[in-house]
């Protein structure tokens, strides 16, 4: 068991530095801002390790406790609400996971954010994000979770609009807080129907009550039907709609890829290994109710992931933004833990889907948090998010070069990268699950290496000129400076070697250590497949146009070689280029961006065309106002005497 | 003796502080607007904090004026929030001829809402009404040489003479089928007999009026545009929540035995007043338009909670009001300073707010945040538990729209933190002088809307006080 | 003394009673519409009076209530006289229709 004040500690470091900044510093802490902030997350981080360390070198057996707790409202005699800190393994890896990566993104940001005018802000509203995030994942009760929640939504409103002078930024951090507060909403009736029906709030009371075949609370939840389905699966299901709100499932996932608009580092925090991932916690947080008391549910969690999963690997590779290439292979990684959530059972080895989810989290923050921060490099060297605007970049900047090789590498599941484990482990559960769920897996995770190298190559290779005239190159930035250096590095080596952690023994489904046996012979089909992919961006975007060019002159006899090749290529190409972007990349793009969007926009202008209808009738008559006065009078009058007697 | 000097105390008090006003204003004609507002706010706060001292339960009058801790509890809400509103209205009095009449006559219908609620007789509650709203048409019309607010003046007269002409209406078929005024007794005879029911309805609209619940709010955005924006602030929050207070006794305990009647009326209007409050606001232009809507929006909420009609709900609403009460009037009160200092209503002005002004800027963010609903301001808690007390009936679907509609008002409130944060305009808002007065009421309201939410205990306070009426 | 039935005096009052809406929601001029509230009004006294006299003799709540109601329909005409006479004092006229300017 860890200290309870080191706990306490974690938490409260993000949010002082975010008071002292936010309220205390605007001018006086100007230049101290960015160090005051990244002590205190080194020094947060430094003790969530600590405490992780201890936590799990000491027991064999990890079943949730309340390390604190205290009372905060007390809503009825049978109701009360806390606020409390909860540890178990999976609150104990968040910590580490959110603290390290926060800390890698102060850091960066030193360098990053250099020079802005408001520096100050942007450290305050770093902590206070920091702090909420840490806040949700410690949460001993539903409500806590929900407060945290919506203080994450808060804080990602404020991060994404940082910009403020871009309305394109604006105009995204609305949309981001607007479509994730209406996910929100459901998952607070979720909270209402749960915490109704089991009389508690409090998680390990609430999943003991709903587990239990035998209790009342699980009986008269299960029994009354509401469109079919019973109170305890709308209410499982309302909070998984909250869920995949923030983890921007499908088709809530509208808001992602315009959030894309923040600062770089921003995108790292938020929308790589932090926010996002708040979905897949939520589930796995209450995981042994979704398992055991109402598969059903689990059944929607598992199809909304691998729909998620695929359609955002297939969009991903009609992307020419590199963030929004990001951002889509990131939705398509939480994909992949949702529906491995999905697949998982209850206990024993039928848990490894839970474990591989985790797992995944664990490694995906690493490296997805790298590739942001190596496209942060790259968009900070030649100032545009356009793919076009890049590419031969490997020799100018050979940090950013190794650590974003590392990155794809480790997201396309290539041994040792730390993706490779946890992709493995999932797509092992997979095949035990569901043979159908296991091809598309397969399929999504091909996708993954293609569309990840074709943007490694479009980056680093391509062009050997560097890149076009419209934007030069700042030479005085050269890479950046070494706080933007380092952490590359730092997260370099934690993609490479996140996946040697013994991840089963920590984080299972009930609470004891599952061994995990990975076989080889399972792992060869899905490298091969990965190797394909890289192999197919390989020779599609590696070169642009002169090597074949030289090639053809010097050496005919090669050339009638590749020329035959071309041909066969051509074909290929044809296929690629002309079929499968066309007919499948380029619709989901398009289903995304007018049916899914296009949806929600109408909504609104609906709304605004009856409120501008309506207002006619206020016609600014005392006259006309004492007439509907009588006639509303006259109808209620009606409807009192004749109807309701 | 004693016990009348007790169970009248407040009564009493305001009284004695509005005679001192009128003394002090015959005596002494020469002192200036600002001069006056402070001697006067001193006089408020004297009421207020007179208010806390005696609590005493018992009646008086054969029945007609009763009195006790909860009574005592909601009076000091309302105290506060006078005294809150005299603060805010400094700004706005300092130049004023008559800053003196205004405070008398804002007193007098605080004096009318405290008979109003502790009237145990229709008498008293009707001369309590109308001594609430007479003078709040006056002070309506208070911008003396504005014609929006002479408008805003006679609309709110005739309109609001015109509803209590069908209350009355109501009142003296009550008294002719139950054969008494006194609220015990009609509790007693209620039978629900087709006269009784229109009876009833009649009296329902006349609370439908002073609420603004739709379809009996329309000339409320009009008074609160037309009237001085410290005037729509107490419009908006303290009478509302003296009526709404009175409305729950008078369903709860007078018209009980008619639930069957008013469940219906509710949930219908309710829904109506959440839908319409939000379509509307989402299209105004002018702050204190778009407040009208809100308010009546909120006044919607308001409606779902006392719909609850379980033992928790009027103490649920009851905290409500308070965080309203703290949440409108810092809104109001921003908006009042700005428009005192430089006449300028419109929410297109309120861009650059934050780059000039941050402090009332994050003062009006907080207020509207709490107004939304966004934890953990206390704003979320008080709608929380109104739809957890609406859902007590088991109607899903509508707790469900209405907190759909959580969600719509969300868009609108955001749309000017949006203005104040993040666009600019080419003739900001200068910097704007706050003053002491005002500072410090919402320097209260602010906390007011965090510690009430951030802290249990307000809502224990309340909880165990309803529950023991 | 008894030779009118009350119905008939009922009958009375709501005839007057909708008399004065009428008059509320057709007249123009603000002051008119004043009228058309009194007549509203004096109507309640008279429903309140027949009440008292016919159903409850023992009692004197309803004459009461008559007093009061009358008491305040003054001050309330007060009010709202001076209130339309600064209306015309700042736009030259008093008429309901032209009150318009705050609306939507």
């Amino acid at each position: 068991m860890p200290s309870l004040n080191n706990l306490l500690l974690i938490l409260l470091l993000p949010f002082c530095s975010f008071l002292l900044l936010g309220l205390a510093g605007r001018k006086r802490l100007s230049p101290l801002a960015g160090i005051l902030g990244t002590t205190s997350l080194f020094i947060s981080a430094l003790l969530s390790v600590h405490s992780a360390w201890t936590y799990f070198s000491s027991t064999s057996s990890h079943k949730p406790e309340v390390a604190w707790s205290m009372n905060w409202l007390q809503f009825s005699d049978s109701l009360s609400i806390d606020m409390g800190v909860l540890v178990d393994p999976i609150s104990m890896m968040m910590l580490v996971v959110v603290t390290v990566v926060s800390f890698m993104v102060h850091l960066y940001s030193l360098g990053y954010m250099k020079g802005d005018e408001r520096f100050t802000t942007y450290y305050a509203y770093l902590s206070l994000f920091t702090f909420s995030m840490l806040g949700l994942v410690v949460s001993v009760n539903l409500f806590q979770i929900y407060m945290f929640w919506e203080l994450v939504g808060v804080s990602s409103f404020l991060l994404i609009g940082f910009y403020y002078d871009k309305p394109s930024a604006v105009s995204a951090s609305k949309k981001a807080f607007i479509v994730t507060r209406f996910a929100d909403l459901g998952f607070l009736i979720g909270i209402l129907i749960l915490g109704h029906g089991a009389e508690t709030l409090d998680f390990n009371t609430l999943i003991a009550r709903l587990t239990d075949p035998s209790s009342p609370w699980l009986g008269a939840l299960s029994a009354g039907s509401f469109l079919g389905a019973s109170a305890l699966t709308w209410g499982l299901l309302l909070v998984f709609m909250g869920g995949a709100g923030k983890s921007a499932m499908f088709p809530l996932h509208i808001w992602l890829p315009d959030a894309m608009e923040g600062p770089t580092p921003v995108s790292a925090l938020i929308h790589a290994a932090t926010m996002v991932v708040a979905g897949v916690y939520l589930v796995a947080r209450l995981f042994p109710v979704f398992a055991i008391a109402c598969p059903v549910a689990l059944d929607v969690v598992l199809w909304t992931g691998i729909i998620s999963s695929v359609f955002a690997a297939l969009i991903a590779c009609a992307q020419t933004d590199i963030k929004r290439v990001l951002a889509y292979s990131t939705m398509s990684q939480i994909g992949y833990m949702m529906f491995a959530l999905g697949l998982s059972g209850y206990g024993g080895e039928a848990g490894l889907g839970y474990t591989a989810s985790l797992f995944h989290l664990f490694t995906h923050a690493f490296f997805k948090a790298l590739l942001f921060l190596g496209a942060g490099a790259v968009i900070h060297m030649v100032h545009s998010n356009e793919i076009k605007d890049m590419g031969g970049l490997r020799k100018r900047m050979p940090v950013t070069h190794l650590a974003f090789l590392i990155g794809c590498l480790a997201i396309a599941g290539i041994p040792p990268f730390a993706g490779f484990f946890s992709k493995e482990e999932i797509l092992t559960a997979a095949y035990a699950a569901n043979p159908v769920i296991y091809w598309i897996a397969l399929i999504t995770a091909g996708l993954t290496a293609f569309y990840m190298f074709r943007l490694y190559y479009l980056i680093f290779w391509s062009r050997e000129s560097g890149v076009s005239n419209a934007h030069p190159v700042d030479e005085h930035h050269g890479e950046g400076t070494i706080s933007m250096k380092l952490p590359l590095l730092l997260l370099s080596v934690g993609a490479v070697i996140a996946g040697l952690v013994p991840f089963g023994n920590y984080v299972s489904s009930d609470g004891t250590p599952l061994h995990i046996h990975l076989h080889i012979g399972d792992a060869v089909l899905p490298v091969l497949i990965a190797l394909t992919g890289i192999g197919i961006a390989t020779y599609f975007y590696k070169t642009e146009s002169s090597k074949p060019a030289k090639l053809m002159q010097s050496m005919r006899v090669f050339y009638m070689t590749l020329h035959n090749k071309f041909y066969i290529d051509e074909i290929y190409l044809f296929i690629t280029k002309n079929i499968v972007f066309p007919l499948i990349g380029r619709p989901a793009a398009w289903f995304d961006k007018f049916v899914i969007d296009g949806t929600v926009i109408a909504i609104g202008r609906t709304t605004d065309r009856i409120a501008e209808t309506v207002r006619v009738m206020q016609t600014g008559r005392v006259q006309d106002y004492a007439l509907f006065f009588i006639a509303s009078l006259i109808t209620l009058a009606v409807f009192a005497i004749y109807l309701f007697h | 003796m004693t016990d009348f000097l007790h169970l009248l105390h407040h009564e009493l008090l305001l009284s004695l502080v509005i005679v001192c006003m009128l003394i002090l204003k015959l005596a002494d004609r020469g002192r200036s607007g600002s001069s006056w507002s402070n001697l006067l706010n001193v006089l408020l706060l004297i009421n207020f904090a007179g208010g806390l001292l005696i609590e005493a339960e018992g009646s008086l009058f054969d029945g007609m004026f009763r009195s006790n801790a909860l009574l005592h509890f909601e009076k000091n809400v309302l105290s506060l929030g006078l005294l809150l509103v005299g603060l805010l209205a400094t700004p706005y009095l300092r130049n004023h001829k008559h800053s003196a009449e205004f405070h008398i006559l804002i007193a007098s219908t605080l004096l009318g809402m405290f008979f109003m609620l502790s009237a145990g007789h229709m008498l008293l509650f009707y001369v309590g009404l109308e001594l609430a709203t007479i003078p709040l048409a006056a002070l309506a019309a208070f911008n003396l040489n504005r014609g929006e607010s002479s408008e805003a003046g006679a609309k709110l007269i005739l309109s609001s003479a015109f509803s209590s002409a069908f209350l009355l209406l109501g009142i003296s078929f009550v008294y002719g089928t139950c054969g008494s005024l006194q609220f015990e007794q009609i509790a007693l005879t209620v039978s629900g007999n087709p006269l009784q029911l229109l009876a009833f309805t009649l009296v329902f609209t006349g609370f439908a009026f002073k609420l603004s619940i739709v379809p009996f709010h329309f000339w409320t955005a009009d008074v609160y545009q037309g009237a001085p924006i410290p005037v729509a602030a107490y419009l908006s929050v303290i009478s509302k929540a003296a009526v709404t207070l009175v409305f729950i006794s008078v369903l709860y305990s007078v018209f009980g035995a008619l639930q069957a009647t008013w469940t219906p009326y509710l949930l219908i209007t309710a829904l109506l007043t959440i839908i319409t409050g939000n379509l509307f606001a989402m299209r105004q232009d002018n702050i204190k338009r778009f407040l009208a809507f809100s308010s009546i929006a909120q006044v919607g909420f308001i409606l779902t909670g006392i719909l609850g009609a379980n033992v928790d709900s009027e103490g649920i609403v009851l905290y409500f009001l308070l965080i309203y009460l703290f949440s409108n009037l810092a809104a109001f009160g921003v908006a009042g300073l700005i428009s005192a200092a430089t006449g300028k209503e419109s929410i297109l002005d309120y861009r650059g707010l934050h780059a000039s002004n941050p402090r009332l800027a994050w003062t009006l963010t907080i207020a509207l945040f709490s107004l939304a609903g966004v934890p953990p301001t206390a704003g979320f808690f008080g709608k929380l538990f109104l739809l957890t007390s609406g859902a007590s009936l088991g109607n899903y679907l509508f707790i469900g729209i209405a907190a759909l509609n959580m969600v719509v008002s969300m868009y609108y409130y955001l749309r000017i933190v949006k203005a104040m944060f993040m666009e600019t305009t080419a003739q900001p808002i200068g910097k704007i002088p706050t003053g002491v007065a005002p500072a410090i009421a919402l320097a209260l309201c602010i906390a007011g809307i965090l510690v009430s939410g951030l802290s249990g205990s307000f809502y224990e306070h309340i909880h165990l006080l309803t529950l023991s009426y | 003394m008894t030779a009118i039935p009350l119905t008939h005096i009922l009958v009375l009052s709501t005839l007057l009673f909708f008399i004065g809406v009428f008059g509320f929601l057709t007249r123009r001029n603000l002051i008119a519409m004043l009228m058309g509230l009194e007549l509203m009004l004096n109507s309640v006294n008279i429903n309140f009076i027949a009440f008292n006299k016919y159903l409850y003799p023992e009692q004197i709540e309803g004459l009461g209530f008559t007093i009061f109601i009358v008491a305040i329909a003054a001050a309330e005409a007060a009010v709202a006289i001076a209130i339309i006479i600064n209306l015309f004092r700042t736009t030259h006229h008093i008429d309901a229709e032209q009150a318009d300017s705050l609306k939507y």
